[in-house]
């Protein structure tokens, strides 16, 4: 297997405060990687260094064999790069049908409007609403639609669960197991450790900007995440 | 009669000021930048058409059609070279930029064209001057309903734009939220660039009917800046049609007003935005 993403001992900090440090892991084609961690150990800020929307302070990005570290965030999604980001982030204003197709590049047997409003069919009837009505499952739906809108070779999905109803959560988790299913390679960042262990191949545990654990979701105990997650691993060791 | 001729003038001139306020409202639409130098580019149009009619013996309506791509090509370069990296400096940095392109370009004029005052009036022809009498009291004038028309035709097209093509959608989705809309592969410094480029050419046309209506000089551009930032205020800063409704409304306000007395004209103007001001400052309170 070839790595799609590549990341190298990179660092970002907010301001002085560093958030990433000294991060490197790869991410194969057709790969599920969860991201987990605490509050504050850097995922999001991880994710939005890889999808170019923060400034990396040092290491490199590498994209499909190719440096990425310097293109900025909308040349990334016309590589291939998509970021769910979190807290959906729609554009209040536009109707749902107007967010998806702002996202628009089309590519052959790729997701058309269409093709997403079949994937989450609870946005059909919602197509003209302005999307600042939306509950927060329909805004999260839109949000990943408006993502595979741009055809992404790998997907990045930040909190996807993130103050949403149990229901719409199975609902969003619903329609990833079919994007997994169907050969997608993704990236995802999940407080519930359940769903990420469930969802994903891969699991990559932060803790304080670095990457403290790292392993299949079959080999790693329950234990040994939380322990990671609470930055007890050198202990129990 | 004379009051509903009044307003029917104010209609007239209200015109004028639309299509100078719409290129500041699509600034200030998409950026946030207020562009304290819109009027000096409006009378920067008028001079480039001038040059052209120096070179060809020409209508300044057709003189008008190079001159657009060249403002287009100046709005982009505007964005591209110093209002991009003052963004980046604070919210106070562009509107300080524009005061000072302001400045340069009255200069600038001043020195290529002398401070002498004038007008595309004469070389425009017939329309400049005709007018239909529709009673004896009502008259309209030719330039006056096409300033009219064109301006409902720019501000129209702009609103298609916006709302039908995708660059127009990603136009709005930039105004609204850059940083996402760099995350679903919109450029947000090119959409700013191209808001920019529009918003100066319309500066132009706008130029180009103040120099045929009436004169025009280096130092012309502030008074009418105020006038269109007035339309743009008093329409609610919300929609193009709004806009267009405030240009009229205050075109209205200054016939009315000097119709009252003939000294009025331009104070009635202001009375009227700052009644807008503070209604809508009193309504808003009353809301929340």
């Amino acid at each position: 297997m070839t790595a799609l993403l590549s990341v190298r001992d990179l660092d970002a900090r907010h301001g002085l405060l560093p958030a990433v440090r000294d991060v490197s892991f790869e991410v194969a084609e057709g790969e599920t990687v969860a991201l987990v961690g605490a509050n504050g150990a850097g995922k999001t800020t991880l994710l939005r260094t890889i999808a170019g929307a923060h400034r990396p302070s040092g290491g490199s990005v590498s994209f499909d064999g190719r440096d990425v570290t310097r293109v900025r965030a909308h040349a990334r999604v016309g590589l291939g790069i998509a970021l769910v980001p979190e807290g959906r982030k729609l554009f209040p204003q536009l109707t749902v049908e107007e967010n998806l197709l702002v996202a628009r590049r089309p590519r052959e047997n790729g997701w058309n409007l269409e093709r997403v409003l079949e994937a989450f069919p609870l946005l059909q009837p919602l197509r003209t609403r302005i999307a600042a009505t939306l509950s927060g499952g329909e805004q999260q739906a839109t949000a990943i639609g408006r993502a595979l809108m741009t055809n992404p070779r790998l997907l990045l999905l930040d909190e996807v669960s993130l103050g949403l109803a149990p229901v719409a959560v199975d609902a969003v988790y619903r329609s990833l197991q079919t994007l997994i299913e169907s050969g997608a390679t993704m990236v995802l960042v999940e407080q519930d450790l359940a769903r990420a262990l469930a969802a994903a191949d891969r699991v990559i545990c932060m803790l304080e900007g670095r990457v403290v654990l790292t392993g299949t979701s079959s080999e790693l105990s329950r234990e040994e995440i939380t322990g990671a997650y609470f930055g007890l691993h050198g202990v129990a060791q | 009669m004379t009051w509903v001729n009044d307003v029917v003038q104010g209609i007239l001139l209200g015109g004028v000021y639309a299509l100078l306020a719409c290129g500041l409202a699509l600034m200030f639409g998409v950026m946030r930048i207020i562009n304290l130098a819109h009027g000096d580019l409006a009378v920067v149009g008028a001079y480039l058409v001038l040059v052209v009619l120096d070179h060809a013996n020409i209508s300044p309506f057709l003189a008008l059609v190079p001159v657009l791509p060249v403002m287009l090509i100046a709005g982009y370069g505007l964005q591209r070279i110093v209002l991009d990296r003052a963004l980046r400096a604070g919210v106070l940095v562009p509107l300080l930029s524009t005061f000072g392109l302001s400045i340069v370009i009255q200069n600038i004029l001043l020195e290529k064209f002398s401070p002498d005052v004038r007008s595309l009036g004469g070389q425009a022809g017939s329309i400049a001057t005709g007018s239909w009498s529709v009673t004896n009291a009502i008259s309209i004038s030719q330039i006056g309903a096409l300033i009219v028309v064109v301006a409902i035709a720019v501000l129209g097209g702009l609103q298609l734009f916006l709302s039908r093509t995708q660059a127009g959608r990603r136009m709005r989705a930039t105004a609204q939220d850059p940083d996402t809309a760099e995350l679903v592969g919109v450029d947000s410094r090119a959409v700013y660039a191209r808001a920019t480029a529009l918003a100066v050419a319309i500066a132009a046309v706008a130029g180009l009917f103040l120099a045929i209506r009436s004169t025009f000089y280096p130092f012309a551009g502030p008074t009418q800046l105020i006038f269109a930032f007035e339309a743009v205020v008093i329409g609610g800063m919300t929609s193009l049609w709004g806009t267009l409704a405030g240009g009229m409304i205050l075109g209205v306000a200054q016939t009315v007003g000097g119709q009252i007395n003939t000294q009025y004209p331009v104070l009635a103007g202001h009375i009227v935005f700052l009644a807008v001001l503070a209604l809508r400052a009193a309504l808003g309170r009353q809301i929340s």
